[in-house]
């Protein structure tokens, strides 16, 4: 199983076999332990610039499809952009799978716990103003690693958050480019995304997919992201994702609907354990199991909803290439009612 | 002389009586001070009358700087049982429980005054519903009574609320800036805040509103006995009126929930701040 490593302010996940790898904790910072860096630290390259900015408008196609309010841009920070570049290549060096940590030294070993790493690549202190940062680690890198991050449960937090608005993307090319002589083998990969965020702008309503959206996954691997939002199954359809503008407090009824043509898919709903139920909780729908999310990195408001095909084994199965489904969804938090309608996406190939 | 009638003797004597018993009322009226609050200990569940007086209240004199965490959380929980949380005065701490007859005092003295309450629905479809206010025997002012709401005259589209401003994309517009100082800067928004003071070093956040639209704040904490707006007392799931500047602070991690006035069923003028010297 994927070990959950708790360090100060932090939950870091690491997953070793998987594409993926997910921070579902969203509050890291420095430890205050970091060791002086073999190779010395390096400011972004113009490469840097060049990637970020496509990774950029890869992250923000994304939260430009959400529904509801409009999600701010994300924007890059240095800072984020060293610290994700230094750790790709760790990671390469390292060569033992993906890592949030860095428990070895290497030539380009920065700091095991990531918010000493960011702030290493700060000049030594935070980000002013930063309120958490996170880490979201992919296999493979560029546009593709963005959409496997984004079709997930875990490593969307981070990157759907109205508050996470600063990020930084490295991955094994650019750590090669950087440090050419650390030792970092061919071949692309290990795309590391460093987040902070702030405690603004504020949270409003948001759903992904929003009306509209295309090329929506068709299928989200569970088993590929750490811990397992759906231990049961493997392949299920590609999350849709709420955001409440609520602060704290419980859910009193979830009542979603998906379907395609005449046929509804069967839906799970996960929600943060800091959310808590109230009694009795209502679930109604095509939503079968109400299940609290296996960690606290679910804030109150926030919900997902996997779609979960009916399949006759543990492998599941996705959605249907190239096929709109429409959802329509009731939900009441803090006795406040909120009612998404006739919401349609269609998946992609 | 004729002797004065019996029957005049007794007229006289009758008025000598009532007229001195009107003098002794009205004196004891003018001098005896105001009847104060018995104490008394409240059990659960209590019985929560209104408050005799409101003047009563004036005699009694807090610094605002130096407000009790106690006669915070007393806010908090009367007024939420007021509102009807039944249980919101089951294990009140005793410090806590001494403050439960000038929480009652406090809390009589801001106003509700009553809101549409509602619903509101976004570009797209999506509406957003708040439920009614659990206030139980509390005489409540109608919008003409308060101050105009603007919002009810202008964006009501067959008994919903429609946002005045939309993206090209359909969607509300951003509606807040800002970190620790906020403008609204968009009407008709549904805003969640989560102030961490351990994150911000203990500073305030501060919100204007800007926006053109009225809104209204409700704060939400584990623990109120620290948590202020505009250093007055709260409580929770009331919604107070954004005027000029609102500065919240707290020592605990506070869900600061702004809402468009539209939306409520009741708002509230102001925290409760009690006096900051005998009046």
């Amino acid at each position: 199983m994927n070990p959950i490593i708790t360090l100060p302010r932090a939950v870091v996940l690491t997953l070793s076999l998987a594409a993926l790898v997910g921070c579902g904790g969203d509050d890291s910072s420095s430890s205050g332990g970091a060791a002086t860096p073999p190779t010395a630290i390096l400011p972004v390259s113009a490469n840097d610039v060049t990637q970020n900015t496509d990774r950029l408008a890869d992250l923000n196609l994304f939260r430009s499809q959400s529904g509801g309010t409009a999600l701010p841009n994300m924007s890059s920070h240095d800072a984020l952009i060293i610290a994700a570049v230094r750790h790709a290549g760790w990671q390469a060096i390292d060569n033992t799978g993906l890592n949030h940590g860095e428990p070895r030294s290497n030539a380009l070993f920065t700091a095991d716990n990531f918010g000493d790493r960011i702030k290493a690549g700060n000049g030594g202190a935070d980000i002013t103003g930063n309120n958490g940062y996170s880490e979201g680690i992919a296999g493979n890198a560029g546009s593709p690693a963005i959409t496997l991050l984004w079709n997930s449960v875990y490593h969307r937090l981070a990157m759907m958050r109205h508050q996470s608005t600063k990020v930084g993307y490295g991955d094994k090319d650019m750590a090669r480019a950087n440090y050419p002589t650390a030792g970092i083998s061919a071949g692309n990969g290990l795309a590391t995304l460093d987040f902070a965020s702030f405690s603004t702008p504020a949270v409003t309503l948001a759903y992904w997919p929003g009306d509209g959206t295309t090329n929506v996954p068709k299928t989200f691997n569970s088993d590929s992201e750490g811990p397992d939002p759906v231990a049961d199954r493997n392949q299920v359809g590609c999350p849709i994702h709420i955001i409440l503008p609520q602060a704290t407090g419980t859910f009193s009824q979830v009542n979603i609907t998906l379907v395609t043509g005449s046929t509804h898919i069967p839906l799970r709903v996960l929600a943060g354990v800091s959310s808590g139920f109230g009694a009795p909780f209502g679930a109604a729908g095509d939503v079968d199991p109400v299940t609290l999310a296996a960690n606290s990195s679910l804030r109150p408001g926030e919900l997902f909803i996997i779609p979960m095909p009916l399949a006759a084994d543990y492998n599941g199965a996705g959605l249907a290439a190239n096929t709109s489904y429409t959802y329509n969804a009731t939900v009441t938090f803090n006795s406040v009612t909120y009612t998404i309608v006739n919401v349609t996406y269609t998946t992609g190939p | 002389m004729l002797p004065t009638p019996p029957v005049h003797k007794r007229r006289r004597f009758v008025g000598l009586v009532v007229g001195m018993t009107i003098l002794i009322v009205i004196g004891a009226l003018v001098f005896l001070p105001p009847r104060k609050l018995p104490l008394e200990v409240v059990t659960t569940p209590p019985s929560l009358l209104p408050p005799i007086s409101m003047t009563v209240a004036h005699e009694i004199g807090h610094a605002s700087s130096s407000i009790s965490p106690a006669l915070a959380r007393a806010v908090a929980a009367v007024g939420a049982f007021e509102d009807g949380a039944r249980d919101s005065l089951a294990d009140l701490d005793a410090d806590t429980m001494s403050f439960i007859d000038q929480a009652r005092l406090f809390l009589a003295s801001v106003p509700r005054r009553s809101a549409p309450g509602l619903p509101m629905r976004l570009p797209g479809g999506a509406t957003m519903r708040m439920p009614p206010d659990r206030t139980l025997g509390r005489e409540l002012l109608t919008p003409s009574a308060g101050k105009p709401i603007e919002d009810q005259k202008a964006h009501i589209v067959d008994g919903m609320l429609v946002p005045r401003r939309f993206t090209a994309d359909g969607k509300l517009p951003i509606p807040i800036t800002g970190d620790l100082i906020k403008d609204l800067v968009e009407p008709d928004a549904w805003i969640a805040i989560p102030y961490r003071p351990e994150a911000v070093a203990g500073e305030t956040l501060h919100i204007t509103n800007h926006s053109g639209g009225q809104y209204a704040v409700c704060l939400e904490a584990d623990d109120y006995g620290t948590v202020r707006l505009n250093s007055g007392l709260v409580v929770p799931g009331r919604f107070y009126l954004i005027d000029g500047t609102m500065i919240i602070r707290g020592a605990v991690p506070i869900g600061v929930i702004i809402r468009p006035i539209g939306v409520l069923h009741g708002v509230y003028e102001h925290s409760v701040r009690p006096p900051s010297a005998n009046g």
